[in-house]
């Protein structure tokens, strides 16, 4: 045993602590004063192409994993982006959100009294295993979608089709409703007349898939095996899965409509926005959506990177629900108070570029959507006290009110407007719970007051957002979709007026009615329709956000090869 | 011997179905799986389906027998529902069924199978660095007692333990990842070469808490052996310092470290839920959160099945070796 | 502490570093709140909030003297009442185990046999529950979990060392021949617990419990970190991190606060906590 003089010991020691405090100060500072540092700029730039051609590979990613190929259960947002690239429906959304033919060779002839829809293929279309694609591709995949052994949450969006209930309970083997009239035409004959049926059709769920690829592997590996190795008619057809990793998607070279695409797509799982954001500036992705909050907010600054970002509302509204069963909500000034005093632009101060006011039911892109709506809601002080007096409440409610919230972002969101109810003496008491119980309660009349709330169109149509939130018949006593329990007759005359409509002026006048209504009787107090943003790397050629899909990847060619350019660095300015 | 260890394995097994049952009526108390899986938008009628099919709909007693095998399968959607015959069949863990995934629209056996090598693969490199690492400096430690490589060492592994990896592990990826470039940021790459270069930065920063405890432990184990008879011995012989050192003094002082790291692995591979999630390492930690976030039933009962399974093999097999090793000690509890 | 330990505890400069730590950082839980300026969930978002959406430095927000956080609150007051909400989940959280823990390893050293075995295996189904998990599911079990929620949680969850511990130090000293001595002279048994085997158990049961705090003090902001542990508004050190997590890029300060703070505190429980095991029980 080595002995050491007491005195060396103590003066090493504190030497040692010296020197490992400074060196974790020195990498400390290091790291603060170095970490803004950034690209300022795209790292790349494409090969100045003309015209379109094809080739090269796109890279993009998501925060969190795709779940299933299978069109039949694609309900989420990665699914559903992924699924846009494998398959294809009967009808499709342009770039103005009109819908157009894509396995169909036309829109459909429509019966006059709007309940049969016939569709007519197109010539030539091509499962990724070459056969071609028949009428009675698209029957099978009707009856596999609504079977009850799939067991597909698309089902009640087909529902209307004849005979489609019996035939999901087992009752029958065949959908009446759905009829081949020949190798290339199909007819749908629906219970009620119904418009609606035609975004229900162009929606994923209705993606034809390839039916001897499906039962073989069905019969080998199980019903789940089919969301792992698909074989749809889309522009591209499934290369690799690492699951959890990454999906990769070669060109499908005999796709109906050639234009120039990527060889290949890859697409990222479960990367983290930040960690998107920094590959992307440093040039590894060459698309993103939904950047972090701060590479959000340094790419609506910078100008080198203005020609290639796109900001795009999504087809969605959140808003503060009110209890119309319940008091104080019952009386319609007190809602309406609410819906005045909500100052939406402290919103949109502090997070720039993520959400803009909302005043109506409808967002922006879907018409009829009318910015300068008379009943809009506002935030407008002295209206909202008025209101308040003819409620009966001149000083405000006598008792606070119970707010549900599920999750710490509207917690927050929910600080932001206690101050302005307060203002016209409306006390806020959040209630936290977690989002299944907050499902379920809110669900059943009578239990929750207030509630934050929100809905995400599932096709665009403004049915969607009306009929299945604020109609009478989405009351039930468990798991009602009407979670504010608005009832009003009117409305429901208007909107059961309006869901067959065949003429398309005549019915968005009829929803424009029940949008008015829907913003003056203020069931819900409108607070934003969030914003998604984009942005490319400028070789990424022919992207634009699409107002149903969103981040549409599948119209995209490569300029390449593509060149670095120099770099200078970014330091955010902070600038009030 | 035998009966030792039949009567361990079969506390083992008692255990791990209390495990199991508390889990399953946690969860079950959690709330209504369909409308976390189906999300906000879900219709009433969507969720009815969800519930028959899954079983859902079932008393809870009967749902649980059913998970474990005793009682025939609930869940409409399994291929062991129905029998040829008409009657119903079962599909339990007895049956080697985990069941399938409410989020993943794949069996639990799928997808776990696909994320446990990725998470063996850190776990396995994350000790490997802690072994590397913390005995390393455990020996220089030990060696160099009381100097000033000893005390910046035992300094070090002060600060190690006390660094969370949540601290640690957002700094790493910014400064060697983001600023230097070193690293990639998170993920898992594509080839089995490029999974081993994105385990690293993770794995090594998994690795400084284990690091620290096994150098201390290391520095402690070796001081004692190194002032045992055989050592002296040794010394006395003639032996060169370093000859001792590592023919008998490591040696020895290493028993009780592998023990340890036998000890950890359980916790290594069930622990690294904010490693993984940090670096978007796509193994099992990242599906355990995802899946309660979701409430994923079926994903969690699984995970924490076997967790169970393998805490209560590590015990058992630390248990046996430590027997075998030293017949001192009884084996009649 | 009997003076031979505490000589030995006061040699050691590591441990008194600690102990400067520990009191520190409890002091700043107790006095935090009323320390801080500011109300910390008064957002002032006409002061704090810039025109980009970030929060502003404490350059352009004179009397804020951190600057503000994510969302234009005052990041100073913020980590002052934080420090009492971390400090409160760690305490209690310990306190809990060490009653749990303290308890069932008194009974189950001192009367042995069944009960003993019976507790002990009890430990075993403890050991075997993954901590982070059972933790998580707890939490999304109850509704609006609070402090307190979490405090049980924790608390129990992780009493096990200090069961197993206590069994062994309780079942050296009940083989202590005063201890037998008392037992053959009749004396009640809480009496003996209490006068002759707790003391020779607390020395090492006060340095792992002390450590515990450091690990219940990780345990709470990994809770929060993931979103899960304290609820806003209320500001625990754990969740100011959690909060910071997607300015990390461009306001580094903001998530370097907290961490450091923790990292702190754990660091000088840990140290402590050594220091006491040494002192109380030297290898050397």
């Amino acid at each position: 045993m080595r002995s050491t003089p007491k005195t060396r010991t103590r003066g090493s020691r504190w030497v040692a602590g010296i020197v490992t405090i400074a060196a974790a100060a020195v990498l400390g500072g290091w790291v603060i004063t170095h970490f803004p540092r950034a690209p300022i700029g795209p790292r790349f730039v494409g090969a100045d192409q003309e015209t379109p051609r094809s080739g090269g590979t796109l890279v993009f990613s998501a925060s969190s994993n795709i779940h299933t190929l299978d069109p039949h259960f694609a309900y989420d947002t990665l699914s559903t982006a992924a699924c846009r690239l494998l398959y294809d429906g009967l009808l499709d959304y342009d770039y103005e959100g009109k819908m157009v033919p894509s396995l169909a060779a036309s829109l459909p002839e429509v019966s006059d009294d709007g309940r049969v829809f016939r569709f007519t293929l197109r010539d030539g279309i091509k499962f990724h295993n070459g056969r071609e694609v028949m009428a009675e591709d698209i029957s099978w995949s009707m009856h596999r979608l609504l079977s009850e052994r799939i067991g597909s949450p698309g089902y009640p969006f087909f529902k209307s089709i004849e005979g489609a209930p019996d035939y999901h309970v087992g009752k029958t083997d065949v959908i009446e409703g759905i009829v081949v009239l020949g190798p290339k035409t199909i007819e749908f004959r629906l219970d009620e007349a119904d418009q609606t049926f035609l975004n229900a059709i162009a929606m994923p769920f209705a993606y034809p898939i390839a039916r001897e690829h499906v039962e073989a592997l069905e019969k080998a590996e199980g019903r789940t095996a089919v969301g792992r190795n698909p074989i749809g008619t889309g522009p591209f057809a499934l290369g690799r899965w690492e699951r959890g990793v990454q999906v990769e998607f070669e060109r499908f070279e005999d796709y109906w409509d050639p234009r120039a695409r990527p060889d290949q797509m890859v697409f990222l799982e479960n990367i983290s926005s930040d960690v998107a954001s920094a590959r992307f500036r440093n040039g590894g992705i060459d698309i993103i959506y939904r950047p972090s909050k701060v590479n959000r907010l340094f790419l609506r600054e910078s100008k080198a990177w203005a020609p290639y970002r796109a900001e795009a509302p999504s087809p969605s509204v959140f808003a503060l629900g009110l209890n119309c069963e319940l008091p104080p909500f019952d009386n319609i000034h007190v809602r309406r108070a609410v819906a005045f005093a909500i100052d939406r632009s402290k919103l949109e101060r502090l997070d720039p570029g993520k959400v803009i006011a909302a005043t109506q039911v409808l967002p922006p892109m879907l018409p009829p959507y009318d910015p300068d709506l008379p009943q809009g809601q506002v935030f407008d002080l002295a209206r909202a006290k008025e209101e308040m007096r003819l409620a009966g409440y001149p000083n405000g409610l006598p008792e606070p009110v119970t707010l549900w919230v599920r999750g710490e972002g509207e917690v927050q969101l929910a600080q932001f407007f206690q101050q302005d109810l307060k203002a016209i003496g409306i006390d806020i008491e959040l209630k936290l719970v977690t989002f299944a119980t907050y499902l379920k309660e809110t669900g059943r009349p009578r239990v929750a007051q207030a509630a934050f709330t929100g809905w995400h169109q599932d096709f665009p149509d403004p049915s969607n957002f009306m009929d299945i939130l604020f109609h009478s018949r989405s009351i039930h006593p468990e798991n009602s979709e009407n979670r504010s329990f608005y009832r009003n007759p009117e409305l429901d005359a208007i909107l059961d007026k309006a869901r067959p409509e065949v003429d398309r002026t005549v019915r968005l006048e009829l929803y424009a009615q029940a949008n008015a209504i829907l913003a003056a009787e203020a069931p819900w107090a409108f607070l934003y329709y969030p914003i998604e943003m984009f942005v490319w790397q400028p070789y990424v050629k022919n992207f634009r956000p699409h107002p149903v899909w969103l981040n549409e990847y599948r119209n995209i060619w490569l300029d390449l090869p593509r060149r670095r350019v120099s770099q200078s660095v970014y330091s955010p300015k902070v600038s009030r | 011997m035998i009966r030792f260890i039949a009567q361990r394995a079969l506390w083992g097994f008692v255990v791990v179905v209390s495990v199991v049952t508390l889990v399953f009526f946690l969860i079950f108390v959690a709330g209504d799986p369909a409308v976390t899986v189906l999300g906000p938008q879900a219709r009433a009628e969507q969720i009815a389906d969800f519930n028959a099919k899954k079983g859902l709909d079932r008393p809870m007693v009967e749902q649980f027998f059913s998970y474990l095998g005793i009682l025939p399968c609930v869940r409409k959607d399994s291929p062991k529902y129905e029998r040829e015959d008409g009657s119903r069949g079962f599909c339990g863990v007895l049956q080697g069924d985990l069941g399938e995934s409410y989020s993943h629209h794949e069996s639990v056996a799928a997808v776990i199978g696909f994320r446990l090598p990725r998470t063996l693969l850190l776990a396995s490199m994350a000790v490997l660095f802690e072994l590397i690492i913390g005995l390393t400096a455990g020996v220089i430690a030990a060696l160099r007692r009381n100097r000033w490589s000893d005390t910046l060492i035992m300094f070090g592994t002060f600060v190690g333990i006390s660094l969370p990896t949540y601290v640690t592990g957002p700094i790493a990826l910014l400064v060697f990842s983001f600023l230097l470039g070193w690293f990639p940021f998170g993920g898992y790459g594509i080839d089995p070469l490029d999974h081993v270069y994105h385990a690293l930065l993770p794995a090594l920063i998994l690795a400084i808490a284990g690091a620290a405890t096994y150098a201390r432990v290391m520095r402690g184990e070796l001081i004692e052996t190194l002032r045992h008879d055989h050592v002296r011995t040794a010394k006395a012989k003639g032996m060169p310092p370093s000859q001792v050192v590592l023919r008998h003094a490591i040696r020895n002082a290493l028993l009780p470290v592998v023990t340890l790291v036998g000890l950890s692995l359980p916790f290594l591979v069930g622990g690294a839920i904010i490693t993984e999630k940090i670096f978007a390492w796509p193994g099992l930690g990242l599906l355990t959160i995802e899946s309660i976030e979701s409430l994923d039933a079926p994903v969690i009962m699984a995970v924490v099945l076997m967790f169970g399974v393998a805490v209560q093999a590590g015990n058992l097999l630390a248990d046996i070796a430590v027997a075998a090793l030293d017949p001192r000690i009884r084996l009649n509890d | 502490m009997d003076s031979r330990a505490f000589r030995r505890f006061r040699r050691n400069k590591g441990a008194l570093a600690g102990l400067v730590l520990v009191v520190a950082v409890t002091v700043l839980g107790i006095l935090g709140p009323w320390l801080a300026p500011y109300d910390p969930v008064e957002q002032f978002t006409d002061v704090l909030l810039l025109s980009n959406g970030l929060p502003a430095g404490p350059r352009l927000a004179p009397g804020h003297w951190l600057g503000g956080d994510p969302l234009a609150r005052d990041e100073l007051s913020r980590l002052l009442s934080g420090a009492r909400v971390s400090m409160l989940v760690a305490y209690i959280a310990t306190a809990i185990a060490v009653l749990i823990g303290v308890g069932l390893g008194l009974i189950s050293g001192y009367v042995g046999g069944r009960i003993d075995s019976a507790l002990m295996r009890f430990v075993d189904v403890v050991l075997s529950m993954p901590f982070l998990l059972l933790a998580i599911v707890m939490q999304r079990v109850w509704d609006a979990p609070g402090i307190w929620t979490i405090c049980i949680v924790l608390g129990v969850l992780s009493w096990t060392t200090l069961a197993r511990v206590t069994r062994a130090k309780t079942m050296e000293a009940r083989e202590l021949d005063y201890v037998e001595a008392a037992r053959a002279l009749g004396l009640r048994h809480s009496r003996i617990l209490a006068r002759h085997v707790l003391p020779n158990v607390a020395g090492p049961i006060i340095a792992i419990a002390t450590i515990l705090v450091a690990r219940m003090i990780i345990a709470e902001s990994a809770l929060s970190f993931l979103g899960l542990g304290v609820r806003p508004p209320t500001a625990s050190w754990g969740s100011m991190l959690n909060e910071s997590q997607s300015l990390l890029l461009g306001v580094p300060r903001l998530t370097l606060y907290p961490a450091v703070l923790i990292s702190m505190a754990v660091f000088g429980f840990n140290l402590f906590g050594e220091g006491l095991r040494d002192a109380f029980d030297p290898k050397d």
